[in-house]
């Protein structure tokens, strides 16, 4: 019995197609049965509504024999057109109904039938109206289990590309429409994207948590080294105009706001990303979020070749001088002098580093830790798995499967590389002129990519040396990285306001 | 049209990376500042817990 189980198996399903398509068929070439079919029905619902008995008669027969409006008792309530309406169109679905018209819908509810056969016109990402074929959102479904293997087999960002790849997943599932609105409902993946994505919540939450998490002590300690981080965003503004010239090749046009929208990428920064893309260029939200997060899981393997190439191996045995202790009134001031400096610098970059204070500060007065903790861990996960799935609900065909999206991709390394020797070309200038010896491959921590990017400079560091920690030396950079690609996004902000 | 659009990415990196070191700058020397006025008022022993 055993052994015959898959046979078994194999035998119904193929009995189970073999059904449906005679229903299929029969449907087509008998248009007379189903004609036939429909005065059974006919005379079920006469004898229904004949019926004298109200314990008998459906809601739906009550609402057939209710007097006409004109004789009806007054307060009582005429039935409207649209009831009737619905009335008739059940009274023809009933009678229209037939077996093999059953199994006929049956199959085209099917989703191998709507991958086959499903035909719609939406909207590209440069807004022009694109018809999308069923097989489209069958690669769509590849894409995302791909981005699922990364995240699973591969360890790329789990906790961000599995709720993504998982969204990209369900948003392509024919039918069940998620990430759109059906009968005027709309799908659970909408929902989550209207809810915190499009209106930019979810990024802003995710900042909260990252500055209950950050210690800006490193920084504080080493305020010069920050300038790295300012110097990493050379990426994000320098790939601005390699997006302008991508407009030279045919079937590229990128308009001024969506350069910033992909440049922003540079930065390493998920939230940033996502929060500019919202801002600027919504319909490139998915491309950009995946390549981000992509990029941001890929700095080990992409900043070594990079740092290797703009440093000698002296420079990289360089040892950096211990950092001095830095205090309690310090940290706890410092997220007070970043925001007072937003607010008289620029404004627009108040969101991102207004709720990064917010996290900071609550952090560092020590008087709120169950705050902290559920910024820390809850409110910090809820935010991650939503904003996720909302960006993978943007993972469409007319909005993935586009030339841009292969813009982004190439765009996004090149603002990725460019951002790491930024930050490395500074740190060997200042190493030129400072009495204390900088390291120069802590500059290219200067990109976010928190804690990850520093992490990668330690290592390299050890290769050279292997008495050399540079971790929290490289940490000053990184999170200063973190306020620099903020600051670039306020600055993005305000020029398109 | 391409020229158009870059001499303002031109732009967009100029006063981009110079709001963003000025914003570093002035972070600097408000970290200074602070540490040294904390010093002034002999604050700056305090550690955090």
């Amino acid at each position: 019995m055993k052994k015959n189980k898959p046979l078994i198996m194999l035998i119904t399903l193929v009995g189970l197609i073999l059904i449906g398509c005679l229903g299929y068929f029969s449907a087509r070439a008998n248009p007379l049965a189903s004609a036939k079919d429909q005065e059974k029905p006919a005379g079920r619902e006469k004898q229904i509504t004949d019926e004298n008995d109200p314990r008998q008669a459906s809601p739906r027969s009550v609402v057939q024999t209710a007097p006409e409006a004109g004789s009806m008792p007054a307060g009582a309530r005429p039935i409207g057109r649209a009831q009737k309406a619905r009335e008739e169109r059940d009274k023809a679905n009933l009678r229209d109904f037939s077996f093999a018209k059953f199994l006929k819908s049956i199959l085209k509810t099917t989703g191998v039938y709507a991958f086959l056969n499903d035909k719609q016109t939406a909207l590209s990402a440069s807004g022009k109206p694109v018809t999308i074929h069923g097989w489209q959102s069958l690669i769509m479904v590849m894409v995302g289990l791909v981005l699922l293997w990364l995240g699973v087999a591969k360890n790329f960002e789990p906790l961000l590309l599995i709720p993504i790849g998982f969204g990209t997943l369900l948003v392509n599932v024919p039918i069940a429409n998620m990430g759109g609105i059906s009968n005027g409902v709309p799908g659970f993946l909408k929902i989550v994207y209207e809810a915190g994505v499009g209106n930019e919540l979810f990024p802003l939450i995710i900042f909260m948590g990252i500055g209950a998490l950050t210690d800006f002590g490193p920084l504080i300690a080493n305020p010069k080294l920050s300038l790295l981080g300012a110097a990493a965003q050379i990426g994000v503004f320098g790939t601005v105009i390699g997006a302008v010239l991508m407009n030279l090749i045919p079937g590229f046009s990128y308009t001024l706001q969506e350069a910033c929208a992909i440049s922003i990428i540079g930065g390493a920064d998920g939230p940033t990303s996502i929060y500019i893309a919202a801002n600027l260029a919504p319909h490139l939200l998915g491309p950009i979020a995946v390549a981000a997060y992509s990029y941001m899981a890929l700095v080990p393997l992409i900043q070594p070749p990079i740092m290797r190439a703009l440093t000698t191996p002296s420079e990289r045995r360089i040892r950096m001088k211990q950092s001095r202790p830095v205090g309690k009134t310090e940290k706890i001031l410092f997220p007070i002098i970043i925001v007072m400096l937003c607010i008289l610098l620029i404004p627009a970059a108040a969101p991102l580093i207004g709720t990064l204070a917010f996290g900071n500060f609550i952090r560092e007065i020590g008087i709120v830790d169950r705050l902290v903790r559920t910024l820390q861990n809850e409110l910090l996960n809820i935010a991650s798995i939503l904003l996720s799935l909302g960006v993978g609900a943007q993972m469409t065909p007319e909005k993935f499967m586009q030339p841009s999206t292969l813009g982004i991709i190439v765009l996004g390394l090149v603002a990725f590389s460019l951002g790491s020797a930024g930050g490395i070309l500074l740190a060997k200038l200042m190493n030129k002129f400072s009495r204390e010896p900088i390291n120069p491959l802590i500059g290219s921590a200067g990109v976010s990519a928190v804690p990850m990017a520093a992490r990668v400079s330690h290592k390299m560091g050890q290769e050279a040396d292997p008495g050399n920690y540079l971790i929290m030396r490289a940490m000053a950079p990184n999170v200063s990285g973190v306020i620099g690609t903020a600051i670039a996004a306020g600055v993005m902000i305000a020029l398109f306001k | 049209m391409i020229m158009d659009l870059l001499s303002k990415a031109l732009m967009i990196i100029l006063v981009g990376m110079g709001v963003v070191f000025a914003f570093i700058m002035l972070m600097i020397t408000a970290i200074h500042l602070n540490a040294w006025i904390l010093k002034t008022l002999g604050k700056d022993q305090e550690q955090p817990k």
